[in-house]
């Protein structure tokens, strides 16, 4: 899909697919009125090149590119890309080789990693559907052996300052993070760099680690080794809602074997956890990043107020503007995003604050959406889940499928904001901002010509060294007329307020220590 | 021999050298950060019908 991308910045394209004709995008080709009835007939074996010209455009031209783009990329590939057939024969030729980042079909992938397992290269498990017998065999043969299972489902890890799979460019520092969730690892990599704080080693265990099955296997094996790490003076776990028996097992052994401070965040905790001298708790990844940025005090602490604080008044006036806007009875909310953990949050905060929101992912089942592709009252939705990534890239590689998307929230009339995420860093789009600013700014200005408004707010997870630069996309967005914020959280409980005012207001002024970590409320 | 502990630690302050198993995607992005690293295409064998596959089985 990036050859897509590439396509529409032609002189004359306005708007471009160039896929394999799977279903999944033959449907994507009709849903942008793109499909003609030759490409109705193409298999998934057909390269399908659909095309939208803007009137006047040299045709020949405009196709010749197109043929340029798809010969030069197979020529790139050739030269930049010497590949092996085996892991064996990579193994044979690498033989210092001292890890592997294995993103294979669900099938292949316990064969592969115990292939490489057995030769002491220590596993970074990006695939999917890795069953839970496999992924146990494979985390004990691990521990076993003194090696790293990061997996499956794992999305990120940061190593010896190296971004693996998806990771942000962050500074090197102090803090070790271990995470069962890929862009909560992103999020508190990020935000801790924007204090000042940078990273040790981020090591993603896969979204099953904390589960009863899983038991915590590999998140207690790093937090060992982070707590050895000489280059490691702090922790901090981060993982969705885990078991509960897990959890406390884990906090546990922390408590009596760990000496370095930690903080634990289980996203929307109900437990209630105690914070003690060396381990404290936080329900979402904004606080955590506070909690901690205080347990290091001085500069770090006053950078977290510059960085990370919004007063009341002032998540209360983003929020009163846009109630003032909308002029149907209706308003609801639509979170698009493309990282499950930044859904994760928002669904947990809006049920800290007595928001109903459906999702694909939710909290509980009765809040499931029936069809994903189509919206419900209040929806945020996780189009990184993989009923939308079969056959196709991840939104945070390929926009296409979040732009549909959005164009369709965006004719709902009584969607008052979208919420968005853009994901910056190694393996994501190299312009997120720039792949959506155009379909925002049309947006907009269609519904302020049927006469009311749309929002937009987005969080940028992401930092000034990331190819994609966090002040690039930020100049993008804002033009766009987009409403930033620093934290997911942030965005989440802002729009939260926008919904229900007074039910909002009193939970948030009550709950406010605990969402943002921050004892003030006023600035 | 190294014991368990060293050799995640070990990891830790060595230079990274990459076996990049599937997307090419990830493999660019390795070299994008000068990681030495190498790329595995991994091809699935062909499905064959029964008749053939005994077939090539009796064979090899």
């Amino acid at each position: 899909m990036k050859i897509s991308e590439d396509a529409k910045r032609i002189e004359g394209v306005e708007d471009a697919v160039i896929a394999m004709g799977t279903t999944t995008n033959k449907e994507l080709i009709r849903q942008l009125a793109l499909m003609t009835a030759e490409g109705e007939h193409a298999t998934q074996n057909d390269l399908i090149i659909a095309l939208r010209f803007k009137q006047g455009s040299n045709v020949d031209l405009i196709l010749r590119s197109i043929e340029e783009l798809l010969s030069s990329s197979y020529k790139e590939d050739q030269v930049k890309r010497p590949s092996f057939q085996s892991v064996q024969a990579a193994i044979e030729n690498l033989p210092d080789a001292n890890l592997a980042l294995v993103s294979v079909p669900g099938d292949l992938a316990y064969d592969i990693s115990m292939q490489l397992l057995n030769r002491g290269i220590h596993v970074h498990l990006f695939s999917d559907h890795v069953s839970i017998k496999d992924e146990v065999r494979l985390k004990r043969f691990a521990k076993r052996n003194g090696l790293l299972l990061l997996g499956p489902s794992s999305g990120t890890s940061i190593i010896n300052g190296k971004g693996i799979a998806f990771a942000n460019n962050v500074n090197k520092g102090d803090v070790g993070i271990v995470a069962a969730a890929g862009t909560g690892l992103q999020e508190v990599a990020v935000l801790l760099n924007s204090i000042g704080l940078g990273i040790s080693q981020a090591l993603g265990v896969g979204g099953n680690d904390l589960s009863r099955d899983v038991n915590g296997i590999m998140t207690i094996e790093c937090i060992k080794a982070l707590n050895y790490d000489k280059a490691t003076s702090s922790i901090v776990v981060v993982s969705k809602q885990p078991d509960e028996h897990v959890a406390k097992r884990i906090v546990d052994i922390a408590k009596k074997r760990v000496s370095k401070p930690m903080v634990f965040c289980f996203i929307g905790m109900n437990g209630d956890y105690e914070d003690g001298n060396t381990v404290r708790f936080a329900s979402n990844l904004h606080s955590a990043v506070v909690k901690l940025a205080k347990i290091y005090g001085g500069e770090y602490e006053k950078r977290a107020y510059q960085r990370l604080f919004y007063s009341i008044d002032k998540i209360e006036g983003i929020a009163s503007r846009i109630r003032g806007e909308i002029r149907t009875g209706k308003r609801y909310v639509r979170g698009l995003f493309t990282g499950g953990s930044f859904v994760h949050e928002c669904l947990a905060i809006y049920n800290e604050l007595g928001i109903k929101a459906y999702s694909n992912t939710p909290l509980t089942l009765r809040y499931k959406l029936r069809d994903p592709n189509r919206s419900q009252s209040n929806s945020i939705v996780d189009l990184g889940d993989e009923y939308f990534t079969q056959g196709r890239a991840h939104p945070m590689i390929d926009p296409t499928i979040r732009r549909v998307r959005l164009i369709n929230e965006a004719s709902d009339l009584n969607v008052a904001v979208i919420l968005l995420d853009f994901i910056l860093g190694f393996g994501s789009n190299r312009d997120p901002a720039g792949s959506l600013a155009d379909t925002i700014i049309e947006l907009k200005k269609r519904r302020k010509e049927q006469g009311s408004e749309l929002s937009f707010f987005a969080h940028i997870c992401g930092t000034s060294l990331d190819p994609q630069s966090l002040e690039m996309q930020e100049e993008k967005l804002s033009k766009a007329g987009v409403i930033l914020f620093p934290s997911n959280a942030l965005m989440a409980v802002t729009s939260a307020l926008i919904l229900a005012k007074e039910k909002v207001m009193e939970r948030l002024e009550r709950k406010w220590v605990r969402l943002f970590g921050f004892e003030e409320q006023e600035g | 021999m190294k014991s368990k502990r060293d050799r995640i630690n070990t990891l830790f302050s060595s230079e990274l050298v990459v076996i990049n198993v599937g997307l090419e995607h990830f493999y660019d992005s390795l070299i994008e950060q000068g990681i030495k690293a190498v790329h595995v295409n991994i091809q699935r064998a062909p499905s064959l019908n029964k008749r053939l596959s005994d077939a090539l089985d009796k064979i090899l």
